[in-house]
């Protein structure tokens, strides 16, 4: 009796750790400021994660041409942002087109996996108050409100790949 | 100590001196000598600047810049002298350039608090008229002169032109921040020069809420490499209530090519404004307290609140919260 073995037809494509959005908040794990009392205020607790991003990518054989690219991530969190975890799913296809050409097609999108970044409660005393700020430019030139237009808020890098490779050996 | 000559002019010019009229009666009168010449308040549009880093700059400020916000919004009104022939070279942004000691001031607070709008007022001819204050934003008056009368009138009151009335009140009444040359004579603040004069400008500005004193170190401080007074700037003197005014910064005169105290004043104006910049709802003297509050005393050689006063003006302290979290 035909049947479809989804074990025996789901191959593993990819395990990482890290993604480029977790490379990107790993720089800021670094530095800090002096507020204005001299005490240093280090980034380090703010942006060091407890977990960081992890991927993991499958493709299911369908046909002997046809596949679904599947996976997802764990995500990563730190005191002043989230990477939310993501679904990747996508589709591959594969053709021999005569005896030294082939034509192969691979889709995906990530569906989640947003970076969000957290403000900070800054005090700067009589001269400004209580006010949100971003943590990284807290004691920078730019007014308090102004700098929470440059939070991150980004999508994950490559989020729709279309790969069409054409294969002619000679 | 050897001396360079070439600095000699320079350091005297770094504070004018006015010439006073005798005194009549029981309160002395200022009078500046009257140049001729109408009244001049000229303005400068907010320079096209771009913004660079100069050496003889703290790296505090280039740290501040990134942002480009750099004075935005406010102005700085530089009352000093644009008429007088007299012309000195130095190097403020790379190349060496001659010119009077108000284009000097001018431009170095233009240098520091790059998108400020700089206004010029020359107390040759503006002495009868009030410094005028911009309706939005914070205004910061930059005084790299000063008001000499003979020692023995120091515990006199003294009038002034319309000029130098305004910024007395200006500092009274909390309206703009005065930011005022400590002098070059070498002295405590208040005390008679060895010509027998003093500066009857920086006693009626003692004690306002907006007045700040600067003072000049050799170099810029670091922790590791702690500046010490420039041997010609007046230091705060034994009064307590200027010790409270005094700010220092470094005036490198190796790297400007001048030096004095006028050279002090515009780098704090300049930090003023880049405050004012930041907080753009906070009132001059809570500007004026910031700026007072976060000097440094770790930056300089041997602190003494009667040499340094508050201390070494911290750009980067002053825009910083004081917690967060």
């Amino acid at each position: 009796m035909y049947g479809f073995d989804f074990i025996d037809n789901t191959f593993l494509v990819e395990i990482t750790q890290g993604s480029e959005l977790s490379n990107k908040m790993n720089f800021y794990t670094v530095g800090g400021f002096e507020t204005a009392n001299g005490n240093f205020v280090s980034y380090t607790p703010w942006y060091t994660n407890h977990w960081t991003d992890s991927r993991i990518t499958f493709m299911t054989q369908v046909t002997s041409s046809f596949g679904v690219i599947w996976g997802f991530s764990t995500g990563e969190q730190a005191d002043k942002y989230k990477i939310y975890p993501n679904m990747k799913i996508g589709l591959a296809y594969f053709e021999k087109l005569s005896k030294d050409a082939t034509l192969s097609l691979k889709a995906t999108t990530i569906i989640g996996g947003k970076l969000i970044e957290y403000p900070c409660l800054a005090d700067y005393g009589d001269i400004g108050g209580v006010q949100q700020v971003n943590c990284r430019m807290a004691a920078s030139q730019m007014p308090p409100a102004e700098t929470l237009q440059y939070l991150f808020n980004d999508k994950p890098y490559n989020q729709t790949v279309v790969i069409l490779e054409y294969k002619i050996l000679f | 100590m050897k001396t360079n000559p070439s600095l000699i002019p320079q350091l005297i010019l770094g504070t004018l001196i006015i010439s006073i009229a005798p005194i009549a009666m029981a309160q002395s009168e200022l009078v500046a000598v009257a140049i001729g010449g109408n009244p001049q308040v000229s303005a400068t549009s907010a320079a096209v600047v771009t913004p660079k880093l100069q050496n003889w700059m703290s790296p505090e400020v280039g740290s501040a810049w990134s942002s480009g916000y750099s004075g935005k919004g406010t102005t700085i009104t530089v009352v000093d002298d644009y008429s007088n022939a007299s012309k000195f070279s130095g190097n403020l942004n790379g190349t060496t350039q001659t010119q009077g000691h108000g284009y000097w001031t001018t431009q170095e607070a233009g240098l520091v608090a790059y998108s400020a709008t700089i206004n010029r007022q020359d107390f040759n001819t503006g002495r009868n008229t009030s410094v005028p204050l911009a309706k939005t934003g914070l205004n910061v008056i930059n005084a790299s002169y000063g008001m000499y009368v003979p020692g023995s009138y120091i515990n006199y009151n003294f009038s002034y032109g319309a000029e130098e009335t305004s910024m007395i009140n200006y500092a009274k009444g909390g309206n703009a921040i005065i930011v005022k040359a400590a002098g070059n004579d070498g002295i405590n603040m208040g005390t008679v020069n060895t010509s027998g004069n003093f500066d009857a400008l920086n006693k009626s500005l003692k004690g306002l809420p907006t007045t700040i004193y600067a003072g000049a170190l050799s170099t810029n401080g670091t922790t590791s490499s702690p500046a010490s007074m420039a041997s010609y700037s007046n230091k705060a003197g034994t009064d307590v209530t200027t010790q409270k005014q005094f700010l220092v910064v470094g005036v490198d005169s190796s790297k400007m090519g001048i030096a004095g105290t006028s050279f002090a004043a515009p780098i704090i104006s300049g930090y003023a404004a880049i405050l004012g910049s930041k907080f753009s709802t906070a009132t001059p003297t809570a500007i004026t307290n910031q700026l007072l509050n976060t000097a440094r005393t770790d930056t300089v050689k041997n602190y003494n609140a009667a040499v340094y006063g508050r201390g070494e003006a911290s750009l980067t302290r002053a825009l910083a919260p004081v917690s967060i979290k």
